[in-house]
């Protein structure tokens, strides 16, 4: 990517293209230009969010289920992850809760029930998602969020307790950090959780909240004050 | 699994994606149509087809592109059916208007309405990408296109968007002058 053509025909179509460093940061031109475009999303995603009326469930006529197959596992993961999955998830099963009503301990056993199917996201790696991989996960019509929180290895919308929700890792010190952003479940105040091997923290966010779990010993409070800084809900 | 509990089973799953994934289809919809009533219609007729079909989705992963391809499938059909002239941004039918219904910030307004004035061909690629997060693979799949040609459009659909946008300041501008 070298002329200015090229490097501006790449960011019309994707603004958050990631590539062309070297020519963005020797062109004050294509810099603003790119700026104009990520502004110019902005406000697409806003006008593009019409208001949506309340869900009409059509009659729905009944369908043999002799043959319904049940639904596979989402990923497929080697031997190996599996079992790093099974150990990892294996912490989570003495899991006491501090100072959590039943409510929040529905979403938290919902939190737990949903990592044990995402094997893939307790890898220790250094290679960063991209970001354009991060702005489909946390789109602008859910929140903002740039790479201050830390270096993001995993990012995949999932579904928790009905909602479409972010999934994230991050690589903390000791290890990764699932984050879960979920901008549509009020909690009343900031709970906290430990375990077998684990601490997690809930975290109430504007109208949402934000659930960071990692391994024991892991520094939550850090994380949580990047995570606190790096994401904006936009809902 | 008794027949019985199969049908709740089958019918919790349905309830789930649908919640889940319902504003995306609406909102598809109308930005396809670009009137509120056919994009209601397109979502009845779009959830009957997936609630029939629902054995076929064996990836939870991949609900969302599943529901968003019957919703233009359906709404493919809608038109073939009616066989709908073209919509005149000057001459809307109150249900194409309510689509365009002020919001409460005018800038939104300007910016809904020259999104609403692309071509279906720009129009499309640009909500799937800002509004559904697709990638520019998961849009050419969708869209039975090359991945070069959803480029294409995704860049000119911005520079239309952008110039329609400074026309309509400058217009503002002389205006209030």
């Amino acid at each position: 990517m070298n002329t200015c053509e090229e490097y501006r025909q790449a960011i019309a179509a994707e603004p958050s293209f990631d590539g062309g460093a070297a020519h963005l940061s020797a062109c004050a031109s294509c810099q603003a230009f790119r700026d104009e475009m990520l502004a110019l999303d902005a406000k697409i995603a806003r006008a593009l969010e019409i208001p949506v009326p309340e869900l009409e469930m059509p009659e729905l006529d009944d369908v043999d289920t002799s043959n319904v197959t049940t639904l596979r596992q989402r990923f497929t993961a080697p031997v190996w992850l599996a079992v790093a999955a099974t150990v990892a998830f294996a912490a989570f099963i003495g899991v006491r809760w501090i100072d959590t009503g039943p409510a929040d301990a529905t979403l938290a056993e919902q939190i737990i029930a949903h990592i044990e199917h995402e094997p893939y996201a307790f890898r220790n790696t250094t290679d960063p998602v991209s970001d354009q991989r991060l702005m489909r996960v946390v789109p602008a019509t859910i929140a903002t969020m740039n790479h201050d929180a830390g270096l993001i290895t995993y990012a995949q919308s999932c579904i928790i307790n009905g909602h479409a929700v972010p999934h994230l890792v991050l690589q903390g010190r000791r290890g990764p950090v699932t984050i879960l952003l979920m901008p549509e479940e009020m909690i009343d105040g900031p709970q906290e959780f430990s375990g077998n091997g684990i601490n997690g923290l809930l975290l109430p966010v504007g109208d949402g909240s934000i659930a960071i779990v990692g391994e024991e010993g892991e520094s939550l409070k850090r994380i949580e004050e990047e995570v606190r800084n790096s994401v904006k809900w936009t809902t | 699994m008794n027949s019985s509990s199969a049908t709740l089973e089958r019918r919790r799953r349905f309830d789930q994606v649908v919640s889940v994934y319902h504003q995306d289809m609406y909102r598809y919809a109308a930005w396809l149509s670009r009137d509120k009533a056919i994009a209601e219609d397109v979502c009845q007729e779009a959830l009957l087809r997936a609630w029939k079909s629902l054995d076929a989705l064996r990836d939870e992963a991949a609900a969302k592109q599943w529901l968003l391809t019957i919703v233009r499938r359906e709404n493919a059909r809608y038109f073939e059916r009616r066989r709908l002239d073209t919509v005149d941004v000057d001459n809307l039918t109150p249900s194409q208007e309510a689509l365009l219904a002020h919001a409460p910030d005018e800038q939104v307004d300007d910016v809904r309405e020259a999104i609403y004035g692309l071509d279906d061909d720009y129009r499309e690629p640009l909500v799937l990408q800002v509004l559904m997060g697709y990638s520019t693979k998961e849009i050419a799949e969708l869209m039975e296109l090359k991945q070069g040609a959803v480029l294409t459009r995704l860049h000119r659909a911005r520079l239309k968007l952008k110039d329609q946008l400074q026309t309509s300041n400058s217009q503002n501008t002389d205006e209030h002058v």
